[in-house]
Order: C-alpha cells, then structure tokens, then sequence
C-alpha cells in the first residue's frame, strides 16, 4: 500500500472505527466541557486538529533522533508536552498581535485544545504502539481528532434527548451522558477484532 | 483578588466540596481518561491517585503562590511543563523503587496526568484565585475525590475481569473479561454518578424537613 493509502487507512479507522475517546478515554473530560456550549465544538474541533497535526509533525523527526535508551523514555513524555507548549506560545504569540478577532474568539479555548490528552496520547501512542510514516502519523492525528468532533457532536445530540422529564431524577445530566458514552463505546467494541490501535 | 484568611471551617468547606459534594470526577466530570482506560486494577488506582496527589498539591501552592504574577496565557503552559517534570520523578520512583511492571503498564497513562483537566481546573484555575491554604485544601480534596472513583471502579473492573483484589484471588465462578474494556468504565461512573446524586437530593430533603417540619 503507498503511502499516501496508508494514511487515509488511519484517517477513516481512528475517525470512524477506532474512536480515542470511546477506545481510549483521551479527551473524555475535555469534550464534556466543549459541548456545553455546541457554538465552539467546531472551533474547538479545528483548534485540536491543527495542535494535533503540528505537535506530531515537529515530534516525528526528534522521535527518530532520541532513540530507546532507558532515560529517553522516561523525558519522551515531557518533550511532547514541550512541543505542544512550545506550538500553544507560538500560535497565541502570533494570534495576539496579528489576529486579534481570532484571539478574542479562541483564547479560552485554545489552552484546552493545545494541551490536553488528545494531543499528547496521540504522540505518545504513535510512538508507542506503532513503526510508520510520517504521512500516516498525520493520518492518524487528523482521524483521531475528526472522531473526536464527530463524537462530540453525536454527544451533544444525545444529551438534548436525554433531556427529558421520564429520565429518573438521579440520571438527568452527567450520569446518563456517561451511560450513553459507555453503550457508544460498547457498539464499537466488535470493531476490536478487526483493527485496534490502541 | 484573592479571599482573605479562612478558617478551619471554611477549608473543610473546600475539602469536602471536591471530595464528595462537588466530586471532581462523579459531579465536574474531571479526571475521567485514567479512570475509563487503566482503572482495570486496584493497584493501578492507588499508584495514579500517589501521583496525582503528589504532583497536583506542590503545582496547586506554586500557582497559588505565585500564579497571579504570570500572564493568565501562559499560565497553562507553566503549570502543565512543571507537572510533567514532576511526573518524571514520580514515574522514576514506581520504575525504580516500586515495580517495573507497574511503571509499564502505567507508562502511557503517568505522563499524561500532566494534560488532565484536574491541573486545568484546580492548579490552573482555582489555586491561582486562592490562598496557599485554601489551595492545598482543594488540591488534596480533588486527589482524594479522583482516588476514590478510581479506586472503587478498578476495584470493580478487576472483581469482574479477573476475580481478584489487590492480586489476590476472590474465588469468583463467574468472570467478565470484558470489563476491562472503556465501555465498563464508562456505564460504572454513569451509575457511580448517578448515586452520588441520588445521596445528595436525599441528604438534601432531610435537611429541608428538619427546617421546615411544617
């Protein structure tokens, strides 16, 4: 398969079939706040994407070069972290002074969206768990973070019927939002056997 | 501004808010991916509660301390930098002094503590506005409030997954292996949740009918 198939192999599966969330937990806390306010699920969304996409590009290459020495794999965690900082001052230095409509409208967000699970488990999990391109670890990044608006959105509409008067007291919110993550997580469990990346 | 002195009374306030009446995890909905992906193990819940604790009541009196001097946009690049270089020293203590197979299964999870929204929302956001001692407080109630979910779901997950406690076999017939998938994890804090609530609007009519009998 060429490299180019390979990376939409990883684009449709993690968007699709092996959501982060569902299989993973990553952004579970993240996406119950955005949602509150459906209005920045796709801005949230956008901003996630591109952290993701940046953070994995400027770790791939330093990846190959810090090697699996016993010390590296104890600081490989935090020299994502790093870079996903460092990518987190540059786009807020730059949206400050040149994009100030853009700034006004995303810096509450874009902390959450540059530093959180998603970012950093998809880094840690590329490196982790799988020996590909650097096309695919973008396709996996892209699909990964597609699943977790699709998600997100799937989430919201769920919680607007779940909103309803026979729904027991004690479930009306949180609890039940966790039971219909749970079944949603359930139904994707028999795509394990076929892929599972993470 | 930050709140002026506050007494005993008041910080047990704050403790028992994120502990139990405002749980970080069963009310806020902070903290859930360590819950819902590694909390298969009673072990794994008490070793991520230790770092979690360790790690988030030094970053909370550091932001509480000097957090409001740093530029509200680069607070969470500090903190979070600073919790994970935290979190190599506590991940270096359970590789070398308490086991490596633990430090291996937990190896994706530990350093991700560092981006969970339990340092957001406590370090990040409520030390910043608090008082070191009120800061504290809250730090060590959300680790505690964490602990307690993750403990009673991994406690559960590994009942069911493998019939044993700590390690140690129950003697259980019948085993759900597939409790340890995220799903299980999911529908436990739904229910854990839900009781929560379901205790607090109970505690709640009590308190209403003792006031007004009438």
């Amino acid at each position: 398969m060429s490299a180019f198939g390979q990376m939409m192999l990883f684009l449709l599966v993690t968007a699709l079939v092996q959501n982060l969330v569902l299989t993973t937990g990553f952004g579970t806390s993240i996406m119950l706040r955005v949602i509150r306010r459906p209005g920045d699920i796709w801005v949230f969304g956008g901003l996630l994407t591109g952290f993701s996409v940046l953070t994995v590009l400027a770790f791939y290459p330093l990846d190959r070069l810090l090697g699996t020495g016993w010390a590296v794999k104890m600081l490989r965690p935090a020299v994502i972290i790093v870079i996903a900082a460092g990518w987190y001052l540059a786009v807020t230095l730059v949206t400050r002074r040149w994009m100030p409509e853009f700034y006004q409208r995303t810096h509450r967000l874009m902390p959450l969206a540059a530093l959180n699970n998603v970012v950093v488990g998809i880094a840690l999990v590329i490196n982790y768990q799988f020996e590909v391109g650097i096309l695919s670890a973008v396709g996996l990044a892209l699909g990964s973070c597609g699943g977790f608006l699709l998600l997100s959105w799937l989430t919201a509409e769920g919680m607007e019927r779940l909103d309803n008067p026979d729904m027991p007291h004690s479930f009306r919110g949180l609890p039940a939002t966790l039971v219909y993550m749970g079944i949603l997580a359930l139904a994707l469990m028999g795509f394990n056997r076929v892929f599972n990346f993470f | 501004m930050k709140k002026s002195f506050l007494g005993l009374r008041e910080l047990a306030g704050i403790f028992l808010d994120t502990f139990i009446s405002k749980n970080i995890v069963l009310v806020q909905a902070i903290g859930l991916c360590p819950i819902v992906a590694i909390g298969i193990n009673l072990k794994y819940g008490v070793a991520l509660t230790v770092c979690t604790a360790a790690v988030l009541l030094p970053t909370s009196l550091c932001m509480s301390l000097w957090g409001s001097r740093i530029p509200s946009w680069l607070r969470p690049p500090v903190y979070t930098v600073a919790a994970s270089l935290l979190l190599i020293l506590a991940a270096l203590v359970v590789d070398q002094w308490v086991s490596h197979e633990l430090y291996a299964s937990l190896y994706l999870f530990l350093p991700l503590m560092a981006v969970n929204t339990i340092f957001t929302y406590r370090a990040g956001g409520f030390s910043v506005s608090n008082r070191p001692a009120a800061a504290l407080v809250d730090a060590l109630g959300s680790a505690l409030g964490f602990g307690l979910a993750i403990c009673v779901v991994s406690g559960l997950r590994e009942m069911a997954a493998f019939g044993t406690l700590w390690g140690k076999p129950l003697g259980f017939r019948l085993l759900l292996p597939e409790a340890v998938e995220p799903f299980a994890g999911f529908i436990l804090l739904g229910f854990m949740a839900a009781f929560l609530k379901w205790v607090k609007s109970f505690a709640d009519r009590k308190t209403a009918g003792k006031e007004d009998p009438v």
